[in-house]
């Protein structure tokens, strides 16, 4: 624990060294050595660009390691540190490069716009490959490009990627599905009434019959045979509820 | 190596399992379950000894010789018989009580004969509800049924609701069950990035001994299983030694299944019981499942009875209707018919009233 926590402490150290020689918090922060001068800047550049069109705050950070830390807990302290004060919410994305794996971190503005279930799911598929490939500065630009459009999703329909849209007049979708469950209950209650005119039914036991006190167990044996094991994830399918901090959300993997 | 080894199959996935004797475990090759050698084999040997037994219990028998007795000169003479001409019933009372109408199918013409013999019953439970009682109990049981034709209790003829006494076999039995269940017991684990579930899978060996006294099984053909099922349960403790002066003022049927026809339905009922006897005391666990059986009798003995039933068939739509009542405890079964135009209206109703309400549902769990 102890380890983890210097870990930690040692990784937002190194990344405020970077940020505060530089001018400003710029929102590319490459520690791993991995993108030209000139990529940043015109990442940068992009990056600034949808903050201002959308009101919100990006991130991305390229790390050595994160030591001993987990990637949850690492993108959530630079989300809150650096990232969180986006009118619309703000989202990091961490890249560990000793254990190729990376995480996205959103706020609890952010994760209502784009969420875990839908959200995050959609801007891996964005960058994954090209992370996968080397291509960090395409991955990085898709990733944003990602955001811009999921923002975009969200201010034209008013919900985030993945809910459906509300439409105008009577819902079809709602109907064809009122009426379905509408005709199930029908058949239910219909059986339901038509069963409650008879109470005849054969009878199966005889436990009636049975004399209690003559009872009597002469073997009791209980053999443990095997073990099965099953693993499940916390929070893997919700808009929520993916094990990030502070009401938000996120989500990451390997490439 | 093929010849000395065994082989099983995995209580797991129930594919072949093979081991080598004097190793201390074995792995499935097939699920990758891990298993002690020793529990396998002794699981194996348990089924192999209640497969045994399984076979001893269709051997075993019931002693039906001594149910029933002879009727004396006098007893008999003092007896008349009725058959319907419809159906076919032969019903039985004393020489002062008239059968009006047949029990089974209400045809109102009883051809009189002459009695000529049946099993004097053992015993006899008398009737204790009466006619008032029946009918009382008939027309409540006609209530709070929303599909009951408004015409059927209208022409219902409650009134010629009929006392019988009707034949059972009372089978006693003291058995020797023994069963195997998987029983598991489920350890949930929490950790802050997944939810573990252990499943603990055991062998629970059960076996006891216990003794089910007088099961009833009615010895009618004429009269269904299910109904008579269902008048269920008689309190014995009102259970006389039987004397023709019971049969004053009633009608009895003749039994036309012997005890041994009629024998396997108790089988069967002791057979279940028993087995949820012993799975009750599989304990502590969270999944409980029977995975074989054999009950045993070690003494079966058969006695013959007389129920009191109140009896009422009645038409509709040219179909009979036939209700009971228990006449020792006043429970009423039956089957009442339905007006198919209202078993129509009121699921329509119930859709239309429905339907509004859950398309607002669905929106909002679309839409949240």
């Amino acid at each position: 624990m102890l380890k983890k926590f210097l870990s930690l402490l040692a990784l937002i150290f190194v990344f405020n060294a970077a940020v505060t020689s530089a001018a400003r918090i710029e929102p590319v922060t490459d520690e791993a050595g991995l993108l030209k001068p000139t990529e940043i800047e015109l990442l940068n550049q992009k990056i600034h660009n949808v903050e201002q069109k959308h009101k919100i705050k990006i991130g991305v950070v390229f790390v050595k390691s994160i030591g001993g830390s987990d990637m949850i807990t690492a993108s959530d302290d630079l989300r809150d540190k650096y990232f969180s004060n986006g009118m619309n919410g703000g989202i990091v994305l961490l890249v560990a490069m000793d254990k190729r794996k990376y995480e996205m971190a959103t706020d609890r503005r952010m994760v209502e716009r784009i969420t875990d279930s839908d959200g995050i799911p959609y801007l891996k598929e964005t960058f994954q490959s090209e992370l996968s490939a080397g291509n960090y500065y395409k991955a990085v630009n898709n990733f944003v490009g990602g955001v811009e459009e999921l923002m975009t999703y969200y201010e034209t329909n008013g919900v985030p990627y993945g809910v459906m849209v509300k439409p105008e007049g009577l819902d079809p979708v709602a109907a064809g599905g009122a009426f379905v469950l509408a005709v199930i209950i029908g058949v239910f209650v219909r059986s339901s009434l038509i069963g409650s005119m008879s109470n005849i039914h054969h009878a199966m036991e005889a436990i009636d019959y049975l004399k209690k006190n003559t009872v009597k167990l002469k073997e009791n044996r209980d053999t443990f045979l095997f073990m099965n094991v099953q693993r499940r994830p916390k929070g893997g399918g919700g808009r929520r509820g993916s094990g990030h901090s502070g009401g938000g959300g996120g989500g990451g993997g390997s490439f | 190596m093929a010849d000395s080894s065994v082989s099983y199959k995995c209580p797991n996935c129930g594919a072949p399992l093979s081991f080598l004797p004097g190793k201390k475990t074995v792995t499935c090759e097939y699920c990758g379950t891990e298993f002690e050698v020793s529990a396998i084999e002794e699981l194996f040997r348990d089924k192999q000894e209640i497969a045994t037994r399984a076979a001893e219990a269709q051997e075993a028998k019931w002693e039906t010789e001594n149910a029933g007795s002879e009727w004396s000169n006098d007893e008999a003479k003092a007896l008349q018989a009725f058959t319907c001409s419809s159906c076919g019933a032969e019903l039985v009372c004393d020489e002062n009580t008239m059968a009006t109408e047949c029990v089974y199918c209400g045809n109102p013409t009883m051809i009189p004969k002459r009695f000529d013999g049946m099993l004097k019953p053992d015993y006899v439970i008398p009737f204790k509800k009466t006619k008032a009682d029946a009918v009382a109990a008939l027309k409540e049981f006609y209530k709070g049924h929303m599909l009951l034709p408004s015409n059927f209790t209208a022409n219902n003829r409650v009134e010629a609701i009929q006392p019988m006494y009707v034949p059972f076999w009372l089978f006693d039995s003291k058995i020797t069950a023994e069963a195997e269940f998987r029983a598991e017991k489920h350890h949930v684990i929490n950790t802050p990035k997944e939810i573990i579930t252990e499943v603990s899978v055991y062998n629970c060996r059960r076996k006891g001994t216990m003794s089910f006294e007088r099961i009833p099984v009615d010895g009618s053909k004429k009269m269904d299983d299910a109904y008579m099922e269902s008048i269920e349960p008689f309190n014995y403790d009102d259970l006389e030694k039987f004397s023709a002066a019971y049969l004053t003022g009633y009608l009895a049927d003749k039994y036309d299944a012997t005890a041994e026809e009629s024998a396997p339905r108790a089988d069967k009922r002791v057979e279940n019981s028993a087995v949820e006897v012993l799975k009750s005391s599989v304990e502590n666990f969270d999944a409980v499942r029977l995975e074989n059986a054999a009950v045993v009798k070690d003494v079966g003995k058969v006695s013959y009875a007389m129920v009191p039933v109140w009896i009422l068939t009645t038409r509709y739509n040219n179909k009979p209707y036939t209700f009971m009542m228990n006449g020792q405890t006043g429970k009423v079964v039956g089957s009442l018919p339905y007006d198919t135009t209202k078993a129509l209206l009121y699921p329509a109703l119930c859709l239309l009233v429905l339907m509004p309400v859950l398309y607002f549902v669905i929106q909002m769990l679309l839409y949240q």
